[in-house]
């Protein structure tokens, strides 16, 4: 099917290039099973239009993640979510998260949070959050 | 092929004691198709520069081509594949849009009355009131409408969303993505850095001083170009000096041409600091927190703060 909208948010003023924004976003998506394999991303036009983004910037996003397997080019019908992409394990997928949590373990540092303090709060956190 | 060209180019204003040179060597290049953003700080010449290569204005020195004619003796045909929205439309105040429009329209063999009827709905423009009676939004939209009305193969644009609301500017942009997508068209605009059209472009051009002194791919731009934030257990100005840190580097000295990592500004107090670097890499973070004896932070930069790094 054809994805009529994603729910994706872009920070123009964010440090990190629009395109990686895109990238991160939809493989997280994928990895959430939000995006399913033969599920189709929305046209260049139609994202580029919708995120007021250079339509050469959503190809370089989709070109990156068809070069890296994520989603295959179907040719007359766009870019499709590929097999492989959705069968990642929860080790694969924790694995995304790495960046944030060293991000995190970073900052705790900084503010001089130790660990016991550190989970407590994120435990907090998560309970009401996640199922 | 260069669908707009500056090689050079000068101009300056007044005479004797009033003379102020604006564009002092300016070297531009829009490859068709593509979206470029031109940003400068207040005054700093971006008009004078639009309308320098478009041959409004006569350029002192150096060569302006539009189409690879020269910009200020261009032919008619040349003409009919420009459109350009000017900061502000100043003439024909007591038409009405209507007016305008057709009186416009016998100037372009390929004047699209549908397309023109069509943006005329989508802005809600109203054809029976007079122009000077508008609003500044209304103006904006009138003026363009009246540029993109010939479906113009170069759409030069001066601050373009200034004056209108966020649901007009969506549907301009569209219109402009649109025109991109279908025809090729080569859009160029003049903007301040804190208006979100920057996302439409793909490339920047950084107007200083009388010149470019970027023009690049904004995604090469953001990635190339840090700000480290370190945390030493030492004082960082003595380290500094005996590393011999300088803050002699401009920005702007060719990002391509040298592939270290280069320090551009430090700004170093006590035992915390922070540096915005170019060509920056892992390896070399590996040498800084041990020569600095520190936790270092990466830190990305926007292209606010880029510009901001820039007119430092």
């Amino acid at each position: 099917m054809q994805h009529s909208s994603l729910l994706l948010q872009l920070s123009p003023s964010s440090g990190e290039p629009i395109y990686r924004q895109l990238i991160e976003q939809i493989k997280r998506m994928i990895a959430s099973g939000q995006l399913n394999a033969g599920d189709y991303l929305p046209s260049v036009r139609q994202l580029a239009v919708e995120l007021e983004v250079n339509p050469m910037t959503i190809s370089k996003a989709y070109g990156f993640l068809e070069s890296h397997g994520d989603v295959s080019r179907i040719r007359g019908k766009g870019m499709m979510i590929a097999e492989l992409a959705h069968e990642e394990n929860v080790a694969a997928r924790l694995q995304k998260l790495s960046p944030l949590a060293e991000i995190l373990v970073q900052q705790c540092q900084q503010l001089g949070l130790n660990k016991q303090q550190t989970l407590e709060w994120l435990t907090h956190k998560l309970e009401k959050e996640l199922k | 092929m260069n669908i707009l060209s500056l090689q050079n180019v000068h101009k300056a204003y007044g005479k004797f004691s009033q003379h102020k040179e604006v564009l002092k060597g300016v070297d531009l290049e829009l490859k068709q198709g593509s979206v470029m953003g031109l940003i400068g700080a207040n005054g700093s010449g971006k008009t004078t520069l639009l309308k320098t290569a478009l041959g409004l204005l006569k350029a002192d020195q150096g060569q302006a081509q539009v189409f690879s004619e020269n910009s200020w003796n261009m032919s008619a045909d040349c003409k009919q594949k420009l459109g350009y929205v000017a900061q502000k439309l100043d003439c024909f105040q007591w038409m009405t849009p209507k007016q305008l429009f057709d009186y416009t329209g016998a100037f372009y063999q390929n004047w699209d009355k549908n397309k023109v009827a069509d943006l005329i709905k989508k802005m809600d423009v109203d054809l029976k009131q007079k122009i000077s009676n508008m609003s500044e939004g209304q103006c904006q939209h009138v003026s363009i409408i009246q540029a993109l009305g010939h479906s113009p193969e170069l759409i030069v644009l001066d601050e373009p969303v200034a004056s209108l609301d966020p649901a007009a500017r969506r549907s301009f942009v569209k219109e402009l993505i649109d025109m991109n997508l279908d025809n090729q068209t080569s859009i160029l605009f003049s903007t301040h850095i804190t208006s979100d059209l920057e996302r439409v472009a793909a490339e920047v051009a950084f107007l200083k001083s009388g010149k470019i002194c970027y023009q690049g791919n904004i995604d090469d731009l953001k990635e190339n170009v840090v700000r480290l934030l370190i945390k030493s257990t030492q004082s960082l100005p003595e380290i500094a000096t005996s590393l011999e840190l300088t803050n002699s580097l401009a920005l702007t000295d060719s990002l391509e041409r040298t592939k270290n990592p280069e320090v551009i500004h430090h700004d170093f107090k006590g035992q915390h600091g922070r540096m915005t670097v170019k060509n920056f890499d892992a390896h070399q973070m590996v040498m800084w927190q041990k020569e600095f004896n520190a936790e270092i932070t990466v830190e990305a930069l926007s292209l606010e703060d880029i510009f901001l790094e820039l007119n430092a």
